[in-house]
């Protein structure tokens, strides 16, 4: 994703101000460190908006499999769906209208055929012609491995990713479920998916009084 | 497209796993007034997987691949639209044995395995089976103690002196593996005997099912049963494909599960009592059914 300073910076401030007005949902961003010091004030200081970054883990491993396979093998599947995260929701020259098989890289022709088809849940569709950008707020992927014989033959990545959209549609937008995934040649291919997507005003965009 | 026939255990013993308890996962988002939209799919190639499922009547340390078929299910799971339908046969109808001339189909398991049942049953149905899974009794058994339980539903109220004698009612009937194996077995009180019995057969294979989606969203749970698929059972099919079969029967959606038990009337040959099938509504059946797992009339 390519961005000027100058968007940069009213990213910044859009997001600050999400931020400071409550927006985030209470409980779910706890973790995540403050986007600013002093979130009662209008931000003065533009820093430079950061994406979350990929979280991936190993999860439930049915098999056998040795400890740094397990890791390798959450790596690169937490890779493929961070993958898609980009191309189908974060990256792109926003607003953006086209999610063409291009949003979906690393699926197998038939899976991206029907994720494509699933387009208004797979990817950032429907709100992405209002909107300048997208900032991630948490990327999370969990892989549950089945490794029958020492070798890993699938994988079940159980993921999160929360966004916020800035522009005339300001989102805060949670994308959940799970990707089947089987190794291929080269890398693991993106064979199925249960996804299920959240969104939600932003106590700003309610304040304005912006339709969902 | 070229098939590959392939056997392995019974179908729904995908489901025969420890229930596990669900680890750390990531933290749900759902919350109350939040629209929630999904969309699910899987790429499993065909579209439409055609397994049969046979019950093996084989004693314990007996071969369960040469032996006879005491359940016969054709199985039909569609992946695109999550429907799925099964064609029970019943195990006397007699029927052509590739290379055996005519005989209870049940028989086309000891003479040649479950690849010339597969073709014996391609010849009353038309339909070519994907793959051939066969569990022996004590597997089916297990496999439901192992899901700890499923709730069967009768249409019949009947009991066998041997293999239940509290019987049967009407309505749902909870039962453990012991249970479930007598529910499919037992025919004699049954108004039409082994066509109520395949039913029943069909009857335990919903029932199984609806755990395995009760249970699917447990980290682990499908890639245990594929597991126990592959370790006890004579699975010969990559596991690969296993595991995105078990991702297959957990996808089927209930309200879209049909099935039929092929009709035929009872007959005589050199003494011994067997089920002539209709080999019209086998061949309706199949063609109905072949592009969609769907049955639309019995």
């Amino acid at each position: 994703m390519i961005r000027s300073p100058q968007r940069r910076a009213a990213i910044a401030a859009a997001v600050l101000s999400i931020v400071a007005a409550g927006g985030a949902c209470a409980g779910e961003e706890e973790a995540e460190p403050p986007a600013s010091s002093s979130d009662s004030q209008e931000p003065t200081a533009e820093p430079e908006p950061k994406d979350a970054r990929l979280r991936a883990r190993v999860g439930a491993v049915t098999g056998e499999l040795r400890p740094e396979r397990r890791r390798a093998v959450a790596r690169a599947v937490g890779g493929a769906v961070d993958r898609w995260f980009e191309a189908a929701w974060l990256a792109g020259d926003y607003p953006r209208t086209k999610f063409g098989l291009g949003a979906f890289p690393g699926f197998t022709r038939e899976a991206a055929g029907r994720a494509r088809a699933d387009r208004r849940l797979l990817t950032n569709r429907v709100l992405g012609g209002r909107v300048d950008d997208v900032v991630a707020r948490r990327r999370e992927v969990v892989v549950d491995i089945f490794s029958p014989a020492g070798r890993p033959a699938g994988a079940t990545a159980r993921f999160r990713m929360v966004m916020v959209t800035l522009g005339q549609a300001e989102r805060r937008v949670a994308v959940r479920g799970s990707l089947v995934l089987t190794p291929g040649p080269e890398r693991w291919r993106i064979t199925g998916y249960d996804v299920a997507r959240d969104v939600r005003a932003t106590k700003r965009s309610a304040t304005k009084g912006e339709k969902s | 497209m070229i098939r590959v026939l392939r056997k392995a255990a019974l179908g729904l013993a995908l489901a025969g796993a420890l229930l596990v308890v669900p680890e750390g996962t990531v933290q749900p988002t759902g919350a109350a007034l939040v629209k929630v939209e999904r969309a699910q799919a899987l790429d499993l190639s065909p579209d439409v997987v055609w397994i049969l499922a046979l019950g093996s009547d084989a004693r314990p340390g007996g071969p369960v691949l040469r032996s006879r078929a005491d359940a016969i299910q054709l199985v039909g799971i569609n992946t695109r639209t999550g429907a799925a339908t099964s064609i029970g046969v019943p195990r006397d109808s007699w029927v052509a044995i590739p290379g055996h001339g005519s005989n209870r189909i049940n028989a086309g398991l000891y003479f040649g395995g479950p690849q010339l049942m597969a073709r014996a049953v391609q010849g009353l149905i038309g339909i070519e089976p994907d793959y051939v899974m066969v569990s022996s009794f004590w597997g089916l058994r297990g496999m439901v103690d192992a899901i700890g339980g499923i709730t069967v539903q009768s249409a019949h109220a009947f009991s066998d002196p041997y293999l239940r004698r509290q019987g049967f009612r009407v309505g749902p009937n909870r039962v453990q593996g012991l249970g479930a194996l007598a529910f499919s077995r037992i025919r004699k009180d049954l108004p039409r005997g082994d066509f109520d019995r395949s039913a029943n057969q069909q009857r335990t294979l919903r029932a199984i099912h609806r755990t395995v989606r009760d249970n699917a969203a447990r980290p682990g749970f499908l890639d245990r049963g594929a597991l126990a698929v592959l370790r006890h059972m004579d699975a010969q099919v990559k596991p690969g494909d296993l595991f995105l079969l078990a991702r297959a029967v957990a996808d089927v959606e209930p309200g879209k599960v049909t099935g039929c038990v092929l009709a035929g009337s009872i007959g005589n040959v050199g003494g011994a009592s067997v089920v002539f099938p209709s080999r019209t509504q086998a061949r309706r059946l199949g063609d109905d059914a072949r592009n969609d797992a769907t049955i639309s009339r019995c």
